[in-house]
């Protein structure tokens, strides 16, 4: 039948008209996720229009590698030098005479558990790489030969169906094949051509988004971080094997970023020859381990946190256990009576009941409060608690240390010793200074803590075989103090002794001053340890012993240090109610251990603390100016200071939508801004390799990068990343990771350091400065308290500031100040400190960041666009310092706020420190001189839509008047 | 079957596709209000209005579907389909956090009821009203006149 024409263009029209609705929809969404979308498919956003010709040097930042295998070579020495030195060996028994390492070359080995196919390079979220192209570990392994026939069945044969489940949904499991699996495989009989040693990769996850589980998992004590039953029977079955003479030696590999629980080398069922801790070796690693198991690389890595037998152990975790399901938050108990609250985000909480006692503070302060018989320490035994103690770590070689002297100057102690390489190998050992301060009536009348030791200084030598050097390590004068909250309100130092000593590891340090101060402890010689240790008396410290002024003034800025964070600790917030904690103290272990869920219910004060869109409340100033032509660029004002008056002129040249775009549209980026020159810039994840680079190269977890604590390697692999991520066009780096290893279970381990505040603080001061050596900046995260991930979007975390200051904030300090890692961009963190978003707490963002640490930097929330947008709120964050929210923002995100003058200054505030750091520390300025301009360009994809949109709608307008047309025709 | 018998039966089913799609874009306008202020939607209400987008297009689509099922012209189901498919399509961009953090598996976000339920009955008046509209018969067959 033949239809009308009509008809025809009906459909012709409706057709046109549903792929305008299809392309008008894709060029909405491309305006609205713009940066999300840009980053995927990239694409410039502004060009330069060459001004003046000119003699300036516009390479204000220059790079090393030029061509992209050059560089990724480059990029790869890195990561397996990092690797090579952060490997800590752990164990290393004598077999048949002979240490078990290293493997003579050419042995014939056997590699055992799902994670020798399934091996740890890197993870999930903002440590996203493709690893499915790294070396396998039997590649690194390149002087052994591997037992194939294992190897397959772990591949593709009958293990292959057990694997490793890492899903934020299901949790997390191991699935280890049992033992029956490679009997019934006949797996057994290709051993024995294999047996110089078994070697059993014991492999942990662990990712972005959610903590690693401590229940549910088919751990033996049913958390993620224990041994299964499964990998137990087969260790078992191999130490049988290795009895009756089948495999001579057996070894461990840890192949996780979080500290595995390690009862079980120590049980005697297992018995394992040699150990060592490799965390995810990223690229490049497994060439690493390769070398060290031969001994072409003699292991000289220390840990950065302490090993439990127990993961339980810890006060932290005690809280942790207490809660039901051990969960790590809670809900406040009233919560049901505050509908009007998101249930997820602002309703849940958690307390840090542990204070300064995270990991090694714990562990050594209450094994010296044991011995000294004080504190009620209880049946305390140190051998059950850990397995290996913070800086712990075995070499090929032999140290020896003599002729310890320290030298007093105005700000520090010089500390000096002697270390001689006595062994066969040339080697690297790391020289490490313990601190220990006075534990005084006036600390436990005022709830001051003080850990027996903790680490304040190192130094890294390398000795080739029989050399002897002397290293000199400076202790700053300034962690004498410790930070007293509840008296006087400021960093106190004490009279008493002070005792500084050269130890191999945490624990040695707590003997040697034990034995030092008359204390008998697991045999240390007193000589020995008086050889190592230096006592330092502060006394003269008028009335109460107690001095509140020397180190009281803000080091970076002189202001004074003062309270800031009161509504942080629950003891001492005025919304408190019935509200209180307990915290663990030394005074009384027992007493304040954590034995039941610390329960919060909310108060009025509470509730409007916790409610978002605070009023915004005008301070007297005026409305500043806007779209004024002063013809000023930012690469005019390069190297001015930040307070030079033409960056008035400058910003009064800026629209105020301008202003709302550039800091409500941060999404891995910021904007181009042509009014001021300002180019556009990109940024990327993440703190354990450049996610969206062009090399796709992944460096180790950050705990293996401690454990080097080689702070100039530290130094290179922040140039590394900074080289790798201008290669691909990136000058803003989210990395590195400062958050705590609290506990075993963090999620997000792999991207922060240590358990310790100081090493981590080295570190990031390093890597930061290597990092923006390249233009690049490295926005240090996530700030703060963030060391959890289950909840991460609002949680409120309830701590003393004793802690915060000490313990979580000191990382930061180091990284920012000017006068250590002097980063120029901050990332904040989704959870609350109190009751507030930390975006949005004065203290953190204004108080503590600029006002003692001397930021000049911008800082940007964490992913804005995520699941915490009910509190992330663009008013509660901009008033209160926040500079720029990884979101999609738009022109007219903050017309809200058009009427305030103190919120419109606060808005050109952000703006101002934006454009600062582009302008003198981004390598996006590379090629522009000062008589350039920078214009908008669209991106190709952009340019695609657009056209799409064009042509349906004119399309769809034809066929409609054709069809209109054909109708009257008809008609 | 008899031609008439035949137009009759699509007359009818049109008819009913009309209705349900009527049934399907009003839930969707009332699901739609009750469930947008979410975790995940700040951003998209305060700075883009995108609820708005969505809410009008359901309007007008439930607006030319009751045109469509009243008889005023074959032009007014494809116009309804259209805006249904316009609500539905800026509904997905709407929910785009929502639906990163889910596919992204970054944080533990689960699929929910809401959404599932909203997804579904947009998809449906969609299909419905463009059903509907397919369905209409021809003015010269007396179904109503065109617009």
């Amino acid at each position: 039948m033949k239809q009308s024409s009509a008809k025809i263009w009906r459909r012709i029209t409706v057709f046109f008209a549903v792929l305008l609705v299809i392309t008008f929809t894709a060029y909405n969404a491309a305006n609205i996720k713009f940066s999300a979308i840009r980053s995927v498919l990239g694409g410039e956003t502004s060009r330069i229009v060459k001004g003046e010709e000119g003699d300036e040097d516009t390479e204000y930042f220059k790079r090393l590698y030029t061509s992209e295998d050059a560089l990724k070579a480059y990029l790869e020495e890195v990561c397996y030098d990092l690797e090579s030195e952060g490997i800590v060996l752990l164990r290393n028994e004598e077999v048949d005479g002979t240490p078990a390492l290293p493997l003579a070359k050419g042995s014939r080995v056997s590699l055992f558990g799902q994670g020798s196919v399934v091996f740890n390079y890197s993870t999930t979220g903002s440590s996203n790489t493709g690893t499915n192209r790294y070396p396998s570990l039997k590649d690194g392994l390149k002087d052994l030969e591997v037992n194939q026939d294992l190897w397959e069945f772990y591949l593709n044969g009958a293990a292959a169906s057990y694997r490793r489940e890492f899903t934020i949904t299901n949790g997390y499991r191991m699935n280890e094949a049992p033992w029956s699996v490679y009997e019934q495989a006949a797996i057994p009989a290709s051993f024995a051509g294999y047996g110089d040693a078994a070697i059993y990769v014991l492999s942990r996850d662990s990712g972005e988004g959610k903590d690693l589980t401590t229940i549910g998992s088919d751990g033996e004590d049913g958390s993620y971080l224990s041994l299964t039953k499964e990998e137990r029977e087969v260790l078992e079955h191999l130490t049988s094997l290795k009895r009756g003479g089948t495999f001579r030696k057996l070894i461990v590999l840890l192949n996780s970023a979080v500290p595995l629980q390690l009862d079980f080398l120590f049980d005697d069922a297992i018995e394992v020859d040699a150990a060592l801790w490799v965390g995810n070796v990223g690229s490049t690693g497994v060439y690493a381990i390769g070398d060290v198991l031969v001994g072409n690389v003699i292991p000289s890595g220390k840990l950065s946190d302490t090993f439990a037998k127990d993961n339980f152990s810890s006060p932290a975790m005690a809280a942790w256990e207490a809660n039901p399901d051990k969960s790590f938050s809670l809900a406040y108990t009233n919560a049901a009576e505050y509908p009007a609250f998101s249930k997820d985000t602002q309703t849940v909480y958690a307390v840090y009941a542990e204070g300064i006692y995270v990991g090694y503070r714990y562990y050594e302060t209450r094994f010296a409060d044991q011995v000294m018989g004080q504190g009620n320490a209880g049946n305390f035994v140190y051998e059950d608690e850990v397995a290996y103690p913070f800086g712990y770590g075995l070499s090929y070689t032999d140290f020896w240390y003599d002729d310890l002297a320290v030298v007093e100057t105005e700000d520090t102690f010089q500390v000096s010793v002697r270390v001689l390489n006595a062994g066969a190998y040339d080697a690297k050992e790391v020289v490490q200074v313990y601190l220990q301060k006075p534990y005084t009536e006036y600390d436990r009348a005022n709830g001051v803590e003080k850990s027996a030791v903790e680490l304040a200084g190192f130094a890294k030598v390398s000795l080739l075989s029989g050399q002897e050097k002397t290293v000199t390590i400076d202790v700053d004068k300034s962690l004498l103090a410790s930070y007293d909250a509840n008296g006087k309100g400021t960093y106190i130092l004490e009279n008493g002794e002070y005792y500084l000593t050269v130890a191999s590891d945490a624990h040695e340090a707590v003997n040697q001053i034990l034995a030092v101060s008359g204390y008998e402890s697991e045999g240390q010689d007193t000589k020995e340890a008086e050889a190592m240790t230096w006592r330092y008396t502060v006394s003269g410290i008028p009335g109460d012993g107690v001095d509140a002024e020397t180190f009281a003034q803000a080091e970076a800025t002189g202001n004074r240090i003062e309270n800031l964070f009161d509504f942080a600790d629950m003891n001492r917030y005025e919304g408190r109610g019935e509200n209180k904690v307990t915290y663990v103290s030394r005074s009384d272990w027992e007493g304040t251990w954590p034995t039941a869920p610390i329960r919060f219910a909310i108060t009025e004060t509470m509730a409007s603390d916790i409610a978002s869109h605070k009023p915004l409340v005008e301070d007297g100033s005026v409305m500043p100016a806007y779209s004024q032509d002063n013809s000023l660029t930012i690469a005019m004002l390069r190297g001015l200071t930040y307070t030079d008056s033409l960056w008035d002129d400058l910003l009064n040249q800026m629209t105020f939508e301008e202003q709302s775009l550039l800091i409500t549209n941060g999404q891995h980026n910021t904007v181009v801004v042509d009014s001021v020159g300002k180019p556009a810039t990109i940024d990327e994840n993440g703190p354990n390799g450049v996610t969206h680079s062009t090399t796709s190269v992944t460096f180790p977890s950050e705990g293996i990068w401690a454990s080097t604590f080689n702070r100039a390697l530290l130094y290179e692999v922040g140039t590394a990343l900074a080289e790798d991520a201008v290669e691909a066009g990136i000058t803003g780096l989210y990395a590195p990771g400062l958050n705590l290893h609290r506990v075993p279970f963090g999620g997000r381990a792999h991207e922060y350091f240590s358990e310790d505040p100081f090493l981590m603080g080295i570190c990031t001061m390093v890597e930061v400065q290597g990092i923006q050596s390249r233009g690049v900046w490295a926005y240090v995260k996530h700030y703060a308290v963030n060391d959890k991930e289950t909840n991460r979007a609002g949680v409120a975390i309830w701590l003393n500031e004793q802690e915060l200051r000490e313990i979580v904030l000191r990382p930061f300090e180091y990284a920012v100040r000017p006068d250590m890692g002097n980063a120029h961009a901050m990332m904040t963190s989704f959870n609350r400190i109190g009751c507030v978003w930390t975006s949005a707490s004065h203290a953190l963002m204004e108080d503590a960041l600029r006002g003692e640490w001397g930021f000049d930097g911008f800082a940007i929330t964490d992913m804005a666009s995520a699941n915490a947008q009910t509190f992330m709120v663009f008013d509660d964050g901009i008033a209160n310092g926040t500079d720029c929210f990884d979101g999609a923002g738009s022109e007219n995100a903050l017309n809200a706020y058009k009427g305030s003058a103190m919120f419109a200054n606060k808005m050109r505030e952000s703006a101002h420190r934006i454009l600062y750091v582009t302008a003198n520390y981004s390598a996006a300025m590379n090629g522009i001189r000062s008589s350039d301009r920078i214009v908008k360009v669209l991106t190709w994809w952009q340019v695609a839509i657009n056209v799409a949109v064009g042509v349906t709608a004119l399309l769809t307008a034809l066929s409609g008047l054709m069809y209109v047309a054909s109708r009257k025709k008809k008609g | 079957m008899s031609q008439q018998q035949m137009k009759k039966g699509k007359q009818t089913g049109g008819w009913i596709f009309r209705l349900l799609a009527v049934f399907a874009g009003v839930a969707s306008l009332i699901l739609f209000f009750l469930t947008r202020e979410a975790e995940f939607t700040r951003q998209m209400i305060e700075t883009y209005h995108q609820d708005i987008y969505v809410m009008v297009a359901l309007g007008i689509g439930i607006l030319f579907s009751i045109c469509s099922l009243a008889g005023k012209g074959k032009m007014s189901g494809y116009l309804s389909f259209l805006a249904f498919l316009f609500a539905f399509l800026n509904d997905l961009v709407f929910e785009a956090d929502y639906l990163g953090s889910l596919f992204s598996s970054i944080d533990p976000t689960e699929l929910t009821a809401e959404f599932v339920v909203l997804t579904a009955l947009l998809f449906a008046a969609t299909l419905l009203a463009f059903l509907g509209a397919a369905c209409k018969p021809e003015p010269e067959m007396g179904g109503g006149e065109e617009v």
